[in-house]
């Protein structure tokens, strides 16, 4: 709609004739349209950040709510006693419930988030165990390789002297 | 039905009545169905009464991702499906793409038992939970928080009262802060009249219905709300991507749900009309909310042809805050639109990313 109609049109045929026309009118009417819609637009604009707009409006809000409000109460009254003798929950039990799940709600969420530092102290506790495990492994090597040196010199200095003593010794050691 | 054409009816003429047939189909179609929106992938991470945490399934893998999360808070009447509007055109969808780990707080619909819920409830009992949350999943002790019209009300009330909770940036989007011009904008002009009582209100209806913030959004621009826009429709219905866009906004803008009453009264009472926020008065559970606490890398996002935040109610905060960081980012365009308008895409979700990013790392 808003596309410019494409110039294809036969200016002998009349259909297409009427077609111009109408797209032409169509045009002037729209560029019509936007332009009063635009100074009554800027009217209205004008019209609601204006004092009297606010204090007008203000007013009628307050004298619907000062009328309203004895309906309001009886029905509020009505209700709660209809409610009362039908052995039904009012609005505020049905509040009163809500605040009490809202705060059980707060409690399961202050211990979800309890559960979450707990889950993220235990990881970072059994990484470092892990890496004192590395450690420990590390060291029981580097001591096992010391004893190994150690036996292994026992050994070449037995060796040199007495030959059936080092091997009887090597023996034991087995 | 015009599927078999008529030796009598000139093709011309058939073409015209197919359109006006397809056109009339489209209309009825947009007007009275919902469109699909907030349509990116997500899940349901935290709940507390109406509210819903939500995160948003990162598509970038995790070591090319943002290390800083971020948390978007919407206003609280209105869905903030406006943030999600539809694939394509969607704010958290490019946020996502762009690598960041995005959350959402959706406050739901407050029920009638919700009306004594204020801006106390809201900012120190389910802000700092989600924000829990928000860290425990994210494995991330900072964030960034992203607050739009109240929700910036309310994410500006939180960065002053817990600046040392790990917010790292945040992101003001047209922001109502400042009500020292009481002749600026149709709202503070409407709830300044002596004659205006919010409490008469609150007292009548509990929660205020959603449909009468409706009239008061729309009423600030009654021609465009009420007739514009469904001209705009008419003369777009052959254009898919216009009807499309339209049918979208308006599944966001009919899908209104009511303010907790006590929240309203705090609202036009407190800042309205009293101006508490700004000036330093303001006390939330007993802690007065000093903006000078504010020490976060401040991003203030302003719509320059705001009808219902105008700039001068967003403005002043950059003076008020103890932020080192900060930049004043003016925006052509409405109040809704500078995020959810065609532009928005090319120009303002650019800039937020990269101001972000930099300070995301």
């Amino acid at each position: 709609m808003s596309k410019e109609p494409e110039n294809t049109n036969n200016s002998l045929d009349p259909f297409d004739m009427l077609n111009t026309v109408r797209d032409s009118t169509l045009k002037s009417w729209n560029t019509m349209r936007d332009a009063s819609l635009e100074s009554w637009s800027k009217m209205m604009i004008e019209l609601v950040n204006s004092e009297a707009y606010s204090k007008t409006t203000a007013q009628e809000l307050d004298s619907y709510l000062t009328l309203s409000q004895p309906l309001r109460q009886l029905i509020d009254i009505s209700t709660t006693q209809v409610l009362a003798k039908l052995n039904m929950p009012q609005r505020a039990d049905v509040t009163r419930i809500a605040e009490r799940l809202t705060n059980l709600e707060i409690r399961l969420d202050d211990l979800d988030a309890k559960l979450d530092e707990i889950q993220r102290a235990i990881a970072t506790q059994s990484a470092s165990k892990q890496a004192i495990g590395t450690t420990n492994i590390e060291t029981r090597l580097d001591d096992l390789g010391a004893r190994l040196a150690e036996i292994q010199s026992a050994i070449a200095a037995l060796s040199t002297p007495k030959h059936t003593a080092s091997t009887a010794k090597t023996k034991g050691e087995n | 039905m015009l599927s078999s054409p008529s030796p009598m009816i000139p093709p011309a003429l058939l073409d015209q009545l197919k359109q006006a047939e397809e056109n009339a189909r489209t209309l009825l179609r947009v007007t009275t169905s919902r469109a699909n929106i907030a349509q990116t992938p997500k899940e349901v991470i935290w709940t507390l009464n109406k509210a819903k945490l939500y995160r948003y399934i990162p598509v970038v893998p995790a070591e090319k991702r943002h290390k800083i999360p971020l948390f978007l808070v919407f206003a609280l009447m209105n869905k903030p499906s406006i943030l999600d509007l539809r694939p394509g055109h969607s704010f958290i969808e490019y946020m996502v793409k762009q690598g960041y780990d995005v959350y959402l707080m959706d406050w739901g619909a407050p029920g009638p038992e919700d009306k004594d819920l204020n801006f106390d409830d809201y900012v120190l009992d389910y802000l700092p939970r989600a924000i829990r949350k928000v860290k425990a999943v994210s494995g991330s002790d900072e964030f960034s928080m992203l607050g739009w019209c109240i929700g910036a009300i309310l994410t500006t009330i939180y960065a002053a009262l817990r600046p040392d909770s790990g917010l790292k940036n945040l992101i003001l989007l047209t922001a109502p802060l400042d009500f020292t011009d009481k002749t600026a904008g149709g709202f503070v002009r409407w709830v300044s009249d002596q004659t205006f009582d919010p409490a008469k209100i609150v007292a009548a209806f509990g929660n205020v219905p959603g449909e009468m913030i409706d009239y008061g959004a729309k009423a600030l621009k009654p021609v465009e709300n009420y007739i514009g826009s469904y001209l705009t429709l008419w003369d777009n219905l052959d254009n898919p991507r216009i009807v499309e866009s339209w049918h979208a906004m308006n599944t966001w803008v009919t899908d209104i749900i009511p303010i907790a009453g006590a929240t309203y009264l705090q609202l036009t009472k407190e800042l309205y009309k009293e101006n508490r926020l700004i000036e330093g008065k303001m006390v939330i559970r007993g802690e007065r909310v000093d903006l000078s606490h504010i020490r976060a890398s401040l991003l203030n996002v302003i719509a320059l042809t705001d009808h219902i935040s105008p700039p001068c109610q967003s403005e002043s905060i950059m003076q008020k805050v103890s932020s080192t960081d900060q930049f004043l980012f003016k925006v052509k365009g409405g109040h809704i639109g500078i995020m959810a308008g065609s532009g928005a895409q090319k120009f303002t979700w650019p800039h937020i990313d990269s101001w972000l990013a930099e300070r995301s790392q």
